[in-house]
């Protein structure tokens, strides 16, 4: 059985027990806010979900915008005032943040690990899957993680604490968050599976919402990690990904040209993992680090994941065949196959 | 032996009016129509003692730190800040000869965990008899209309057993329970708001307050917990809409597929 074992699979262990411990730790940690971990977690862990070990960073970073901030200045505070308990989460998240990196998206998240589950349902049921994405469908969605960022965590919440926009622009990517419906589900509760009527705002959002969770339940079959691409965490996290302690290094060899095999295995089609001859950090903003790169590279040493200056795992020959052979034999069986058999 | 009777007047002018905390109409100085974040209200909020002549009272912080509030002759009380957020407690008591009664009410101060978890101020012993929200609502959660919430009685610290407990609404609702074997007692919330209109903050919230009382060695005790309520937001959501919503998702999502795949499969062929 250990044979079996090798760092996608130890990922995938990983996930379930961060999804288990995240969306139902508060038998552990307990069930008020003052008891959850952090209150600015780097991942997409919901306070809507009653039963959550801790609630993501996005979440008071909106309350703040729309309930201090806004209302700070409107008031004539000054910016430091305004700003001081958002740069008390941000230190909260950055404390979290530096221990894992960008590695919170592809190891802990449980938004992540939800569609990492219907790709492999996906792939079991033999679906003809979209394995990469197009480069320009890919450059066209990068931007939007940003833009989500910018505008629906801190703009449209920030107006609305000035008084400028409306009551449900206070927090718009909780109102819009799979994640949100997703933990809440998981628990048995379908109060967040709902269609907002009671003016035009929320009508607006509960509707994107859900049409969005749809999106994802379908694309997820056939394409890895269809949210991900445009999660404002990811953003997040792209901006402080330097001050993490786990990295991602190369050292690219002339052969690195020819082969591609790394960027093939990204799930977020990062093809500037093959391209990118120069640098030695390669940890690019949509990167989360789930190290298929490293485990896909026939080179050693050449793509590495590290923990600072400590090697996790390094690219090794041995390792690839070993890999892609576990890689084959798990596509090759599927129903589709087994029918076809039969 | 243990005497149980219902819980006195609360909303039927009964013969003993209970002692009681309700949140009083603020001051016209402190009204202001602007939502005011999560706990609002920094100023103070005003709160009325029913029945408080006679009656101390006083203000549980977090960290289990009481200190004493003041009560005017019209039963007026005025919870300002206490340096500390999160969950208080509001605490009366009123002693007449063998009669022992107690208001409790949990209140929450602004918008942000503080040092201590409310689990402290919940579980701790604070009277003979007593009923504990089991749990006490946190952010994002509020009692509301349609949703059943749990609550347990305490006497002496120890679970009462198949003991009786009232909850009435200031909408005029009225249920009465038992508790079970481990002293657990859920009321679903009564849906008895009139005029609903769309969205939380259209609706004001009501009040409910549980009673119960006791008897032990000739010496009565009667405590009750009032919390405000809010009307069920399924008044104006809907879970079979959301699913719709969910689908035409999961049809738009098949489409684009099929389509990308069709385009491919062309690209592919020429």
């Amino acid at each position: 059985m250990f044979n079996r074992i090798n760092l996608s699979v130890l990922r995938k262990l990983v996930q379930l027990g961060a999804f288990v411990f995240l969306v139902y730790g508060s038998v552990i940690v307990g069930f008020y806010t003052a008891d959850k971990i952090s209150v600015a977690f780097p991942s997409l862990t919901c306070a809507y979900d009653m039963q959550s070990a801790d609630y993501c960073t996005l979440i008071p970073f909106q309350h703040q915008m729309d309930h201090r901030v806004g209302a700070v200045l409107s008031a004539g505070g000054t910016v430091v005032q305004a700003l001081l308990p958002t740069l008390i989460t941000l230190g909260t998240f950055l404390l979290l943040f530096v221990i894992l990196n960008k590695a919170f998206c592809g190891w802990i998240c449980p938004l992540g690990f939800f569609q990492e589950v219907l790709s492999l349902i996906g792939q079991k049921l033999g679906l003809r899957r979209i394995e990469s994405l197009p480069q320009k469908v890919v450059d066209r969605i990068r931007p939007l993680k940003w833009l989500i960022l910018l505008l629906l965590v801190f703009a449209l919440p920030l107006l609305t604490g000035l008084g400028i926009a409306g009551h449900e622009a206070g927090d718009p990517f909780c109102k819009i968050c799979p994640s949100r419906i997703l933990t809440t589900l998981a628990n048995g509760d379908t109060d967040q599976l709902y269609l907002d009527t009671s003016s035009g705002g929320y009508l607006f959002l509960s509707v994107v919402a859900n049409f969005i969770f749809g999106l994802i339940l379908v694309w997820g079959l056939f394409v890895r990690q269809p949210f991900c691409r445009i999660c404002p965490m990811l953003a997040l996290h792209a901006v402080f990904r330097k001050v993490g302690l786990v990295r991602l290094v190369k050292n690219a060899k002339p052969r690195c040209e020819k082969c591609g095999l790394c960027a093939k295995a990204c799930p977020m089609d990062i093809r500037e993992i093959h391209t990118e001859m120069e640098k030695k950090d390669v940890l690019f903003p949509d990167c989360t680090l789930c190290g298929r790169c490293v485990e896909f590279c026939p080179d050693k040493d050449v793509l590495q994941l590290k923990y600072t200056a400590l090697p996790l795992l390094r690219a090794d020959p041995a390792y690839f065949k070993k890999r892609k052979k576990a890689q084959t034999t798990w596509e090759k069986s599927n129903l589709r196959n087994l029918l076809k058999r039969d | 032996m243990t005497l149980l009777f219902t819980l006195l007047g609360l909303c039927s002018g009964a013969a003993h009016a209970a002692l009681l905390w309700q949140p009083a109409p603020p001051e016209p100085t402190q009204q202001g129509g602007a939502h005011q974040g999560h706990g609002g209200q920094r100023g103070g909020k005003p709160f009325l003692l029913q029945e408080g002549a006679g009656a101390e009272a006083e203000i549980w912080l977090p960290t289990l730190v009481r200190r004493p509030l003041q009560v005017d002759e019209s039963g007026r009380v005025l919870v300002g800040g206490t340096g500390s957020d999160n969950y208080h407690l509001l605490y009366a008591k009123k002693v007449e000869g063998n009669r022992e009664q107690v208001a409790l009410r949990y209140h929450y101060q602004h918008g942000k965990p503080s040092e201590a978890s409310p689990a402290l101020l919940v579980n701790q012993d604070k009277t003979a008899l007593e009923i504990i929200p089991a749990p006490l609502t946190r952010e994002h959660q509020r009692y509301t209309s349609l949703k059943s919430h749990g609550f347990i009685v305490r006497f002496d610290g120890k679970p009462l057993a198949g003991h009786p407990v009232t909850l009435r609404s200031s909408n005029g609702s009225e249920i009465n329970g038992e508790t079970d074997r481990k002293g657990r007692i859920t009321f679903h919330l009564p849906d008895d708001f009139t005029d609903v209109k769309p969205g939380r903050s259209n609706n004001s919230p009501a009040e409910f307050v549980l009673g119960t009382a006791h008897e032990m060695d000739g010496r009565s005790y009667q405590t009750t917990l009032s919390a405000p309520y809010y009307v069920s937001p399924s008044h104006w959501r809907s879970t079979g809409g959301g699913l719709m919503a969910m689908l035409v998702g999961v049809v738009t999502g098949f489409v684009v597929l099929r389509r990308s795949q069709k385009s491919s499969d062309k690209a592919g062929r020429a």
